[in-house]
C-alpha cells in the first residue's frame, strides 16, 4: 500500500464556549507527518490536540489554513471521503450491531463482495485477538476487548492513515502498557502513518516515532522523545517531558558561547548561545532530578542540603531536599548507596554540568 | 471576527456540505410556518386588527365583561391550586416509589394504576366523578344518603383535575428522586444526619427544581384543560378556555374567542418561557447512567413505609374504583335510577357512534405515523445537525404542544377556513392539528435518545466511509426506533384521547368519539358516553400492550431503553 504523510498548513480553530466566549482551541497550527511514521499529539487538557486530530479526519472543519494528505488538499473534503481510520476515546462502537457487522460496517459501504468481507473481517479479527467473537454485540465484552474491535474496525478499511483519539485512556494500567505495545506492533507491520492523540508523556514516549507536544493551541516543539527529553526548547517542555528543578542562579560570565552561572556558590559552565542573557542577570536554572547526585559527606565544595523526605520506590529512590531555603528533587538508581541516607541528614550535592539547562 | 459570525459561518458551512440535510430544513420550515406559525398569526391579527389598524379595542372589549374577567382569575387560581396539590401528591407518589424500597411488584403496580388517568380521555375522570359524587351518586345518594349535593364548582375541578394531571407530577419526579445517588445521602448519613434532616437537607433541595418543573407542567396542563372544568364547574365558576369555546359555539363570535384565547395565551406563554428557560438550568441531578457503589437506599424508615405506601394504595384505589364505576355505569340500564344490566348503550356506540370510532381510527392511525416520523426528523436534526436556525427551530416545533389546545383550535380554525388553504371540514385538518401538536412528544423522546447516544458513533461510521443518509439510515434509525415507537404511541393516544383543540374542528363528515361524549354527555345519555369511555380506554390499553410487544420482539441489541411510554 502506497504510504502518504500529513501536512497541516496554519490550520487555526475557534469554538464559541457558553461561559468563556470564543477560545482559540487551535491557532496556527504547522505540522508535518511523514510517511509511515507513528506521531503523537501531546499536551495538558484543553491544549488542542484532539481538536486537531479531529480537524485531520474531517470531523471538525478549519476556520484557517489546510490540510493536506498526501499530495491532496483535504480541507473541503467530508471525513466519509478521507479514507481515514479513527479509533475514538469510548471506542464509538456500535451498540445495536454484533462484533462482525461493525467491523464489517466500513467494507459494507463501501461495497466489498460479502466473500471477501467475510474474508478481511475474519482476517482483521485474527490479527486483534478476537477471533470468535463475531456473533457478541458491544455491551456483553470487556474495555480491553471493545477498545481491539475499535481498532480492528478502523484498520479493516485499510485506511491511508491512522487516527487514534486517546485510545487507552478507558483501560487500566496494566492494559494500556499492554495494548499500547500491541498498537506499536501492529502500526509497523501495517506500515500504517499514524497520528495519536495522549495527555500521557510516559505512553508518548513509548509508542511515537516523533512527538509533537501542544499547548494552549500551539505546537510548542516537535522532535523524537530523546530530543524533547535532553533538547526542550522551552520551561514547558522541559516540565511536560519528565521532572525538572527550577533553581535560582546568576550570570557571572559570557565568553565564547559560554555562560558562566553561580548556583549557590558554585560557578558552572554552560553552553549557550542565547543573545537575551546579560551579565549580572538572575535567571533560574533547570536540571533533571536523575542529574543531580547525592553523597554522604558534606564536603565544602559541594552544594549542602537536607533531606526533607525520602521515597523508596525499589530500583530507584525519589529526595526531597532542603539547600538553603530551595526545594530540590532528586531521584537515584542507586537504591544500594542510598540506604545510608536518612531524613533530616545532610548531604552534598553535585549538579551534572552538562545536562543544566537555561531557557 | 466576533462569535456570532463564527457561528453563522459555520451553520452556512455545513448546511452546504450536506444537501439531504439543507432539503429536509427548507422543507420543515414551510410546514412550522403553514401549520403553527401561520395560524398563531392569525389569533393575534384577530385580536390587534380592527378594520385596518392596530388596536387594543378588541381586548378592552372582552375584558369589559364581568364574567371573562372572572375567568382569567379563575382559570389562573385554579391552575396554581392544581400546580401544588398535583405536585405534592405526584412528589409523595414518586417518594413512596424510588426511596422507600419498595418491591417490583408494588412499583409496578403503582405506575400502571397512575398512567389510568394519563392514558384516558381527559373528561373521563369528570364523568366518574358525577357517578360518584353526583346528585344521584353511588356515595353522594345511595351511600351517604345526600338528596342535594353539589357537585359543581371549583372543588370538584380541582378534585378531578389533580387525579387527572398528579401522574405528570409523579413521572417527572420519580425520574429526579431515581437519578440522585443513594452514595450522597449514604454521606449525609454518615455526618451524623438523622432521616429527617437528611431529607431535608440532601434529598428535597435536590428535587427543588423537579418540583418547581412539575408545579409548572401542571399549572399548564389545568390551565388548559377544557373538558373538566366544561363538565364539572358548572355556571359559577368560569375558566377561560370554555369561555372561548362558548363564545364561538354559542354566540358564533370569533373574533371574541380568539381574543379569549389570545389572554390564555399570556400564562401558558409565561409557564413556556420559565420552563425553558429558568427550571431547565436549575438542575443538578443528571442522569449519568454511571451507577457508584450499590447500597441500599435508608431514606424513610420502616413503619413509615408502611404508611407511605397505605397512603398511596389507597388512591390507587380511589382511581381504580372511579374506573370500575365508569364500565359500570356503561353496563346498566341508567346510572342512578335503574341499574339493570344491558348492553343498550354498546349497541348504540357500535350502530349510531360507527362512524364516530371509524373516523377516529382512521385519524389517529394517519396521525400516529405522520406525527412519528415528523417527531423523529425534527428531533434528529436538532440534536445531531448543526445549522442556522436550529434553536428557532426546536422552539417552534414545541409550540403548540405547549399551548393549550383550545388556543391551537382556535388557531386552525381561523387559519385554514377559507383559501389559500381551506381544509375546515376534512380529515387533514384534524391530522395536522394533532402531527403537529402531539409530534413534539416525538421530538421530545427523539431528542433524549439522542443525546443518550455518543456522538462520535455517528463520526464513526462517517470515517468508515459512510455517507450522511447512511450513516441515518444504519445507525441513527436503528438507535432511535425507541423513540419512534414512543412516538407512534404517544401521538396515536393522544388523537384518541384529545377534545381541546379538534373540537372546533370537527364536521359532520369527520368526528372523533370524544366530541360524542362530550355530546351524549350534554344530552344527559350518561350510559353511551360511559360506554364510549370505556371503549376509548380499553383500544389505548390494547395499543399500549401491542407497541410493547412488538418493542420487546424488535428491539435490537443495545438499543436504549424504554423506560415510559408516556413522556409526560
Amino acid at each position: 500500500m502506497e504510504k502518504i504523510g500529513i501536512n497541516l498548513k496554519n490550520i487555526s480553530k475557534s469554538f464559541i464556549h457558553k461561559v468563556k466566549g470564543k477560545v482559540e482551541a487551535v491557532n496556527n497550527v504547522n505540522l508535518q507527518i511523514k510517511p509511515g511514521e507513528l506521531l503523537t499529539l501531546l499536551g495538558p487538557s484543553g491544549c488542542g490536540k484532539t481538536t486537531t486530530l479531529r480537524m485531520i479526519a474531517g470531523f471538525e472543519h478549519p476556520d484557517k489554513g489546510s490540510i493536506y494528505l498526501g499530495e491532496e488538499d483535504v480541507t473541503e473534503l467530508m471525513a466519509n471521503k478521507r479514507k481515514i481510520g479513527f479509533v475514538f476515546q469510548n471506542y464509538a462502537l456500535f451498540p445495536h450491531l454484533s462484533i462482525y457487522e461493525n467491523v464489517a460496517y466500513g467494507l459494507k459501504v463501501k461495497g466489498v463482495p460479502k466473500a471477501e468481507e467475510e474474508k478481511e473481517v475474519k482476517e482483521v479479527l485474527e490479527l486483534v485477538g478476537l477471533t470468535g467473537y463475531e456473533s457478541q454485540f458491544p455491551n456483553q465484552i470487556s474495555g480491553g476487548e471493545q477498545q481491539r474491535v475499535a481498532l480492528a474496525r478502523a484498520i479493516v478499511i485499510k485506511p491511508k492513515v491512522l487516527l487514534l483519539d486517546e485510545p487507552l485512556s478507558n483501560l487500566d494500567a496494566k492494559l494500556r502498557v499492554y495494548t499500547r505495545g500491541e498498537i506499536r506492533r501492529l502500526q509497523k507491520s501495517l506500515d500504517m502513518t499514524s497520528v495519536y492523540v495522549t495527555h500521557d508523556q510516559e505512553e508518548a514516549m513509548a509508542i511515537s516515532d516523533r512527538i509533537a507536544l501542544m499547548n494552549k493551541g500551539k505546537i510548542i516543539q516537535v522532535g523524537t522523545a530523546e530530543e524533547l527529553y535532553f533538547k526542550p526548547n522551552c520551561e514547558f517542555v522541559s516540565k511536560f517531558i519528565g521532572k525538572i528543578n527550577s533553581l535560582p542562579a546568576k550570570v557571572e560570565e559570557i565568553k565564547d558561547g559560554f555562560v558562566f552561572l553561580k548556583v549557590f556558590d558554585h560557578i558552572y559552565q554552560i553552553e549557550s548561545s542565547s543573545e537575551h542573557i546579560k551579565i549580572k542577570e538572575k535567571l533560574n536554572i533547570f536540571i533533571r532530578p536523575e542529574f543531580i547526585e547525592l553523597s554522604k559527606e558534606a564536603q565544602a565544595h559541594k552544594i549542602q542540603g537536607t533531606v526533607i523526605e525520602k521515597t523508596f520506590l525499589g530500583e530507584k529512590v525519589e529526595f526531597i531536599l532542603d539547600v538553603y531555603g530551595n526545594q530540590m528533587n532528586v531521584t537515584s538508581y542507586d537504591p544500594v548507596k542510598c540506604q545510608t541516607f536518612s531524613p533530616n541528614q545532610k548531604l552534598g550535592i553535585s549538579l551534572l554540568e552538562k545536562y543544566i539547562k537555561i531557557f | 471576527m466576533p462569535a456570532f459570525f463564527i457561528k453563522l459561518k459555520n451553520g452556512f458551512y455545513k448546511l452546504t456540505k450536506d444537501p439531504a440535510v439543507f432539503a429536509s430544513v427548507i422543507i420543515i420550515w414551510i410546514f412550522l410556518i403553514i401549520f403553527i406559525l401561520f395560524p398563531l398569526a392569525k389569533i393575534l391579527i384577530l385580536t390587534f386588527e380592527k378594520s385596518g389598524h392596530f388596536t387594543f379595542s378588541n381586548i378592552a372589549e372582552i375584558l369589559a365583561k364581568r364574567n371573562h374577567i372572572k375567568a382569567f382569575w379563575n382559570s389562573l387560581l385554579l391552575a396554581t391550586l392544581v400546580g401544588i396539590s398535583g405536585t405534592v401528591l405526584g412528589f409523595f407518589f414518586a417518594f413512596t416509589s424510588v426511596r422507600a424500597n419498595l418491591s417490583r411488584g408494588w412499583s409496578k403496580f403503582l405506575d400502571a394504576a397512575i398512567i389510568l388517568p394519563l392514558i384516558s380521555p381527559p373528561f373521563t375522570m369528570a364523568i366518574t366523578i358525577i357517578f360518584s359524587f353526583g346528585r344521584r351518586g353511588i356515595i353522594t345518594y345511595n351511600l351517604l344518603g345526600f338528596t342535594r349535593f353539589n357537585i359543581y364548582g371549583m372543588h370538584s375541578v380541582l378534585f378531578a383535575e389533580t387525579i387527572t394531571f398528579f401522574p405528570i407530577a409523579y413521572l417527572t419526579l420519580k425520574a429526579i428522586l431515581a437519578g440522585i445517588d443513594p452514595t450522597v445521602e449514604d454521606m449525609a448519613f454518615s455526618l451524623g444526619s438523622s432521616r429527617g434532616r437528611v431529607f431535608n437537607t440532601v434529598t428535597l433541595p435536590l428535587t427543588v427544581p423537579g418540583l418547581a418543573n412539575s408545579f409548572l407542567l401542571l399549572f399548564a396542563a389545568s390551565l388548559a384543560d377544557f373538558a373538566t372544568p366544561l363538565i364539572l364547574a358548572g355556571n359559577k365558576f368560569p375558566v377561560l378556555p370554555t369561555e372561548a369555546f362558548l363564545q364561538i359555539t354559542g354566540l358564533f363570535d370569533i373574533r371574541g374567542g380568539a381574543v379569549l384565547s389570545f389572554i390564555l395565551l399570556v400564562p401558558a406563554f409565561t409557564v413556556f418561557v420559565l420552563q425553558r428557560y429558568w427550571v431547565a438550568q436549575k438542575y443538578y441531578v443528571t442522569i449519568t447512567g454511571k451507577s457508584g457503589a450499590q447500597t441500599e437506599i435508608k431514606s424513610v424508615a420502616p413503619w413509615a413505609r408502611k404508611i407511605f405506601l397505605g397512603i398511596c394504595l389507597s388512591i390507587c384505589l380511589l382511581i381504580l374504583y372511579l374506573y370500575l364505576l365508569l364500565f359500570y355505569a356503561s353496563i346498566v340500564k341508567a346510572f342512578g335510577a335503574n341499574y339493570e344490566i344491558t348492553l343498550k348503550h354498546y349497541v348504540v356506540v357500535f350502530t349510531e357512534g360507527l362512524k364516530a370510532i371509524k373516523d377516529t381510527l382512521i385519524i389517529a392511525i394517519t396521525g400516529m405515523f405522520c406525527g412519528g416520523f415528523y417527531g423523529v426528523i425534527i428531533g434528529y436534526l436538532i440534536s445531531k445537525k448543526d445549522f442556522i436556525s436550529r434553536s428557532s427551530m426546536e422552539i417552534v416545533s414545541l409550540l403548540n404542544y405547549s399551548l393549550p389546545g383550545t388556543i391551537v383550535g382556535i388557531a386552525y380554525l381561523l387559519a385554514f377556513n377559507n383559501p389559500p388553504i381551506a381544509i375546515t371540514g376534512t380529515a387533514l385538518i384534524i391530522i395536522a392539528c394533532y402531527v403537529f401538536r402531539y409530534g413534539a412528544t416525538s421530538i421530545r423522546t427523539t431528542v433524549a435518545i439522542l443525546q443518550q447516544i455518543d456522538p462520535s458513533i455517528e463520526e464513526a461510521s462517517a470515517s468508515l466511509g459512510a455517507k450522511s443518509i447512511t450513516t441515518f439510515r444504519r445507525i441513527t434509525i436503528p438507535l432511535v426506533l425507541p423513540a419512534l415507537f414512543n412516538g407512534l404511541g404517544v401521538v396515536f393516544i393522544r388523537s384518541m384521547t384529545a377534545i381541546s383543540a379538534t373540537i372546533f374542528l370537527v364536521s359532520i363528515n369527520w368526528t372523533l368519539i370524544t366530541v360524542r361524549i362530550l355530546e351524549k354527555m350534554t344530552e344527559l345519555e350518561l350510559g353511551v358516553a360511559a360506554a364510549f369511555s370505556v371503549l376509548v380506554v380499553t383500544i389505548v390499553f390494547i395499543v399500549i400492550i401491542f407497541i410493547n410487544l412488538f418493542l420487546r420482539i424488535f428491539r435490537q441489541e443495545g438499543a436504549a431503553d424504554l423506560s415510559n411510554m408516556l413522556g409526560g
